[in-house]
């Protein structure tokens, strides 16, 4: 779909609402990127569409509005490392870049309010001056904004030892697919006045809002950490080790599947062909050393400090390194775990080989399998339908840059179509093809 | 009951490390308004599509009739220490509470009782409180054993700079019941001072629970009631207990303006009407302080997406004002309506 199909009059119309600067395409948007070869895609994609980078919660109502009369999708955007392709009709993509604003940051009481648009490097910089950290750590975090974190529900190895985005956001600022602006939670760390709209929209792939601010619990930043390498022959190994791990008094922050494949994908871990779980731990030496007794002889090395942070950014943000694959996101209760390997080992073969990595204590692999075909199909196509025969509905899986990000159709998609009804009647918001 | 827990989004003493019933539930069965019998989520920590799971743990039984829950399980913890600081002014027990939480420390459980509450609880109960004291804060600490011994000493020293007068440790799983026994009991021990008493549920930034006590002083004084604290001190979770005799109809009106000016002055820096307890009937008119028309008309809308008659819990949630709309959504939803729901 090309610009010429968002009429004049509409621009203008976006002019008014955002002013005229920052109204424009998409290539403008990216200039400066264009030496990344992964922006191929959406350098095509942003050169074809219109882009509004609204400063306030009212514009981006505004602008809503104007969609829902004049009938043009919107897609919002935050730092888009989760580029999601567009489908049918005129679009608008809103970028929420600009709003970055703090709306409210007290350390001593373990919460901030941000706009949506500030990148999650950004907050853990503003909150690590006060000894805080975010609880989140997803892929790309550096460019990632907050609001995109929110709308994909996405992890890193964090999750482990603090929870999912949803346990620790407290309050939601958004605009529906209809205009209308409102909020859900607050700025405490326990409210239960009214819906808790965070849940809704975490993980909605900004299909029914766009979500213009948040507030979060924060934690205190731990003073020491070590990361203990536990390597394995084979993931079986590494499986039985976990589950001693889930029984044991251990609660280590992070707890990470890292499969050879993803290993060779991490600099610092190339020559290694054993699969490995990364388990990082914080406290005092008598904590660390409790750690290094309880993971037993399973231990190969100990990383501390600079090669500690590079090791788990490599972990992080290992499928950056590989191009040519799609990235899934697979849950599964952590007993299942074994039989979505199996299944990747059944449809992969030494020349499409997988990578994997994961909160291995928490049932999540994240899996990178090639963009080729196995005899004629997509291994991610072939992957998906097997998973689907052998979990059933027991897992969430979401993919990146497909149609939908939902490749398994959940169970209750009458409930989901009802909350689209109510808040983005007009299928404003990526259209109808989500479902 | 658990599906009591659900609706409400319960939390209790120790959801300061370990977080509210929402934070544990991962699947559901929920008869729908029309009978339908429909489940969201499942045994994984998430499933594909909006996460309704989540959006119906605290929904009050205002969109469905939760049937079948599931949950996470916890491992019980390795080491667990229980501390008694016990402080001579409310102000300083206070003051502690912040000063826990900016040491890095996150302890299971804060608990804070004032001198007055924790007399009443001494005598109904015999827990072993201090009569004399301003205030106390029952502390609970959880983990590996290394950690948990470095973290009561930690806490035992913050306690001591914030003026406390002595830091007692339960020695056994015996004293630390009866430490227990007392803040579990301390709503009862007021059926000893008072025929009745209105419990609020206000929530503030943990920073203003020294302002909001004295607030709540001051309440009490303008009003000339009493009023107790026992409180979620680490989550900001107040509840003041303010006393009456139901048979007075002044005291009764004296005692619902008192709660209104505790939340509206919890809302006013930050905070919350309600913090685990629901808004129900009794909270609906005060949505107002903390939501705008448009983000009641947006709440409103969800429900009507699955109760657009209103056949459940008719009149919860939402204030008077909306009721109208309320009302007048009585149409089924057009989606819902297309499934057969």
């Amino acid at each position: 779909m090309s610009t010429a199909e968002i009429s004049l009059d509409v621009v203008r119309e976006l002019r008014a609402i955002c002013g005229e600067e920052y109204v424009g395409d998409e290539s403008s948007v990216l200039k400066g990127r264009a030496d990344d070869p992964d922006r191929k895609f959406a350098r095509e994609l942003l050169e074809t569409y219109k882009t509004v980078t609204p400063g306030s919660a009212e514009e981006i109502s505004a602008i809503l509005r104007l969609a829902n009369e004049r009938g043009f999708n919107v897609r919002p955007a935050g730092g888009r490392t989760k580029q999601t392709p567009q489908w049918g009709g005129p679009v608008v993509v809103v970028n929420t870049n600009r709003l970055t604003a703090v709306e409210h940051y007290d350390p001593a009481d373990l919460t901030v309010g941000i706009g949506a648009g500030m990148t999650v490097a950004h907050l853990n910089a503003m909150v690590g001056q006060d000894q805080l950290m975010f609880g989140g750590d997803p892929p790309f975090g550096d460019r990632g904004t907050v609001g995109g974190l929110l709308a994909t529900a996405s992890h890193g190895p964090l999750r482990h030892g603090y929870g999912a985005v949803r346990d620790y956001c407290i309050g939601v600022r958004f605009v529906t697919g209809d205009g209308r602006r409102a909020k859900g939670g607050g700025r405490v760390v326990k409210n239960v006045a009214g819906y808790d709209l965070m849940k809704l929209l975490i993980g909605s792939h900004g299909t029914l809002a766009v979500i213009t601010s948040a507030s979060f619990k924060l934690f205190p930043a731990p003073r020491q950490t070590k990361t203990f390498v536990c390597e394995f022959a084979t993931w079986e190994e590494a499986l039985k080790f976990r589950d001693v791990m889930r029984r044991s008094a251990l609660a280590p922050m992070c707890m990470e599947l890292v499969s050879p494949a993803a290993r060779r994908l991490i600099r610092r871990e190339a020559m290694s062909d054993t699969w490995a779980i990364c388990v990082r731990a914080s406290g005092s030496d008598a904590v660390l050393t409790r750690y290094r007794q309880g993971l037993g002889p399973a231990v190969t090395r100990e990383v501390v400090g600079e090669k500690e942070t590079d090791l788990w950014q490599g972990i992080e943000n290992c499928c950056e390194r590989e191009r040519m694959h799609v990235r899934m996101d697979v849950i599964v209760p952590p007993g299942r775990v074994a039989c979505v390997l199996k299944t990747l080992d059944d449809i992969t073969d030494q020349r499409f080989g997988y990578a994997a990595v994961g909160r291995i204590g928490l049932g999540h692999l994240r899996v990178f399998t090639p963009k080729g075909t196995i005899g004629g199909t997509q291994p991610a196509n072939v992957f998906i339908s097997k998973l689907r025969e052998q979990v059933k509905t027991e897992m969430g899986v979401t993919v990146e840059s497909w149609v939908t990000p939902w490749p398994i159709a959940p169970p209750h998609l009458a409930s989901m179509r009802a909350v689209k009804q109510a808040l983005d009647p007009n299928n404003i918001l990526f259209g109808r093809a989500i479902f | 009951m658990l599906g009591g827990n659900v609706a409400e989004n319960s939390g209790g003493p120790h959801t300061l490390a370990s977080g509210v019933t929402v934070n544990h539930v991962t699947g559901m069965t929920v008869v729908m308004p029309s009978g339908e019998v429909v489940r969201f989520g499942g045994k994984a920590a998430e499933c594909s599509g909006y996460d309704l799971t989540g959006f119906f743990v605290g929904s009050e039984g205002t969109v469905g009739i939760v049937t079948e829950i599931i949950v996470k399980l916890l491992r019980r913890p390795e080491r667990v220490a229980t501390l008694l600081a016990i402080f001579e002014t409310i102000d300083d027990g206070a003051r502690t509470v912040s000063a826990i939480t900016a040491a890095g420390i996150t302890p299971a459980a804060l608990e804070m009782l004032d001198g007055w509450t924790l007399r009443a609880v001494e005598a109904a109960c015999h827990a072993g409180y201090p009569l004399d004291a301003g205030a106390v804060l029952l502390i609970e600490l959880e983990g590996l054993a290394e950690q948990v011994e470095e973290q009561a000493e930690a806490v035992r020293e913050v306690c001591v700079q914030q003026k406390a007068r002595e830091v007692r440790r339960a020695k056994d799983e015996t004293e630390r019941a009866l430490l227990w026994k007392g803040r579990k009991n301390a709503f009862a021990a007021m059926g000893r001072l008072a025929p009745s008493y209105y419990s609020q549920d206000g929530v503030v930034p943990r920073t203003r629970i020294p302002a909001v006590l004295q607030f709540i002083g001051g309440v009490a004084k303008k009003h000339g009631l009493r009023i107790g604290n026992i409180f979620h001190a680490g989550d900001g979770n107040l509840h003041p207990l303010i006393l009456f005799d139901p048979r007075d109809p002044k005291q009764l009106e004296l005692v619902q303006q008192a709660g209104r000016d505790i939340l509206e002055y919890c809302v006013s820096v930050g905070g919350s009407i309600t913090g685990e307890h629901g808004v129900g009937l009794e909270k609906r008119d005060l949505m107002p302080l903390l939501f705008t028309d448009e983000d009641l008309d947006v709440m409103l809308s969800l429900r009507n997406a699955f109760n657009a008659a209103g056949v459940l819990n008719p009149g919860k949630l939402f204030p008077t004002t909306r009721m109208c709309a309320e009302t007048r959504g009585s149409s089924r939803n057009p989606v819902l309506a297309a499934e057969g729901m």
